[in-house]
């Protein structure tokens, strides 16, 4: 009968009795290593399971304690409070490397995320109290180019009807309630991206690590929703200060995840230019920022 | 090669049975809202330097289109976007049951490690395919 091997919130694999024993006297499986197979009503550690003692498995407490055991130094892992919230924060912009120790599981990220979205969502007020229709102010701010293809963009998105107050006030506080588990929804792809590419990251870890690095963008580019009477300022500000959010948010991303953040950066670069329509944003920047740029140094 | 499995969860997984039900109808509430304001997304960027669709090109047109039931329509302007949205249908479904019964098995996926090569082929193969259908259909 097949078993099922799980090791810190991440599933190692299905396994034939022998593989087990054999893997337990490699040290590819630890005692504390939880199992499952059909008909138990829950996971039991191998150390507990009465066929694998016989295969010298260390089952005294001393040994099943031997195991190693990561504590996290992630403080938004051993305690939520606003305090640990920032000093996670700055732990993930000085020292990313300490959070290869986290534990990721998936609640904790999405508190994480939500408390995120609650501070900065002062700065979604002023952006809707300066710009309750971001498209058309975007529309009226490309329409000072002289490029005919910003243009062209600017007419198609000026042909949309005005969006009514409440409707943005509406879609404003859905995207705030449902945004983690939209981010989270896309790290799916970027999942699927790294099983492409044979990097073996779990689920669980790469949806938590996408909700960690995604809660520090939030808080790091917040701050610019301020710009938003000065439509231009805002993207071109936002777009210079783009880059180093990037290299924060990947060297984030890539220790949670335990793989380099050149890789994850690359990984996510492919997954969104072949899945979505996200290769434009870059361009678009370009697009926008240089023109914008030579304006501002006219 | 790909099995469905059904296991209770192990400590620290993550609940799909919660998770992603959750996001698809957020994100079905929020495709709502953005259709309803009438917001248009600019013309990609790709597609207006090359002349050829991305691989994204299309998927507006299929939410657009589901949103108004013609999944005929949807289907052939993002078949990869309707799949996905049938799939994440499909599974709040399964987990609208599972928490109804009050079941304590949850319906797994699992990918055996050989077919691992196989698949991650079958995979590139089909987002070529998939192009390939998008290059005819949206420049027609």
């Amino acid at each position: 009968m097949q078993i099922h091997v799980a090791r810190n919130s991440a599933q190692l694999g299905i396994f034939a009795p022998e593989e087990i024993i054999a893997g337990l006297q490699s040290g590819r499986f630890l005692a504390s290593d939880l199992a499952w197979r059909d008909g138990m009503p829950a996971w039991t550690p191998l150390g507990d399971w009465p066929e694998f003692r016989v295969a010298s498995v260390p089952t005294s407490p001393g040994a099943l304690l031997a195991a190693p055991v990561t504590t996290s130094m992630i403080p938004w892992e051993q305690g939520k409070s606003l305090g640990s919230f920032f000093a996670t924060m700055k732990l993930a912009v000085v020292s990313p490397a300490s959070l290869s120790t986290g534990r990721f599981a998936f609640g904790d990220w999405l508190a994480f995320c939500y408390v995120a979205l609650a501070i900065s969502a002062p700065f979604q007020v002023v952006r809707l109290a300066f710009a309750p229709d971001p498209g058309r102010s975007v529309a009226e701010f490309l329409q000072g180019f002289s490029s005919p293809a910003l243009q062209a963009v600017a007419e198609q998105m000026l042909k949309s009807p005005p969006t009514p107050i409440g409707l943005t006030i509406f879609s404003t506080v859905i995207g705030l309630a449902f945004a983690p588990l939209i981010y989270a929804g896309c790290a799916l792809p970027h999942w699927v991206g790294q099983r492409v590419f044979r990097i073996q990251v779990s689920v669980e870890r790469t949806v938590a690590a996408t909700l960690l690095a995604t809660g520090l963008l939030i808080i790091v580019m917040a701050p610019f929703q301020l710009l938003s009477f000065n439509v231009g300022a805002q993207i071109v500000v936002s777009s210079l200060f783009f880059i180093p959010a990037m290299v924060v948010y990947f060297r984030c991303f890539g220790a949670a995840t335990g793989v380099s953040p050149w890789k994850q950066f690359g990984i996510s670069n492919l997954v969104w230019f072949v899945l979505c329509c996200c290769c434009c944003f870059l361009p678009m920047m370009v697009a926008i920022g240089l023109p914008a740029m030579k304006a501002l140094g006219r | 090669m790909l099995r469905l499995i059904r296991r209770p969860a192990y400590p620290g997984e993550l609940n799909h049975e919660l998770v992603w039900p959750a996001a698809f109808l957020g994100g079905a509430v929020f495709a709502w809202g953005w259709f309803l304001s009438g917001l248009q997304l600019p013309q990609c960027v790709f597609m207006r330097l090359t002349g050829l669709p991305c691989l994204g090109c299309g998927g507006t047109r299929c939410a657009r289109n589901l949103v108004h039931l013609d999944f005929s329509q949807a289907f052939l302007f993002h078949p990869g976007f309707f799949l996905v949205v049938t799939l994440a249908a499909l599974w709040t479904i399964y987990s609208a049951v599972f928490w109804i019964r009050r079941d304590t098995l949850r319906l797994r996926l699992f990918i055996e490690p050989a077919a691992d090569r196989r698949l991650r082929a079958a995979f590139v193969c089909v987002l070529v395919v998939h192009w390939a259908w998008q290059c005819y259909y949206l420049t027609r």
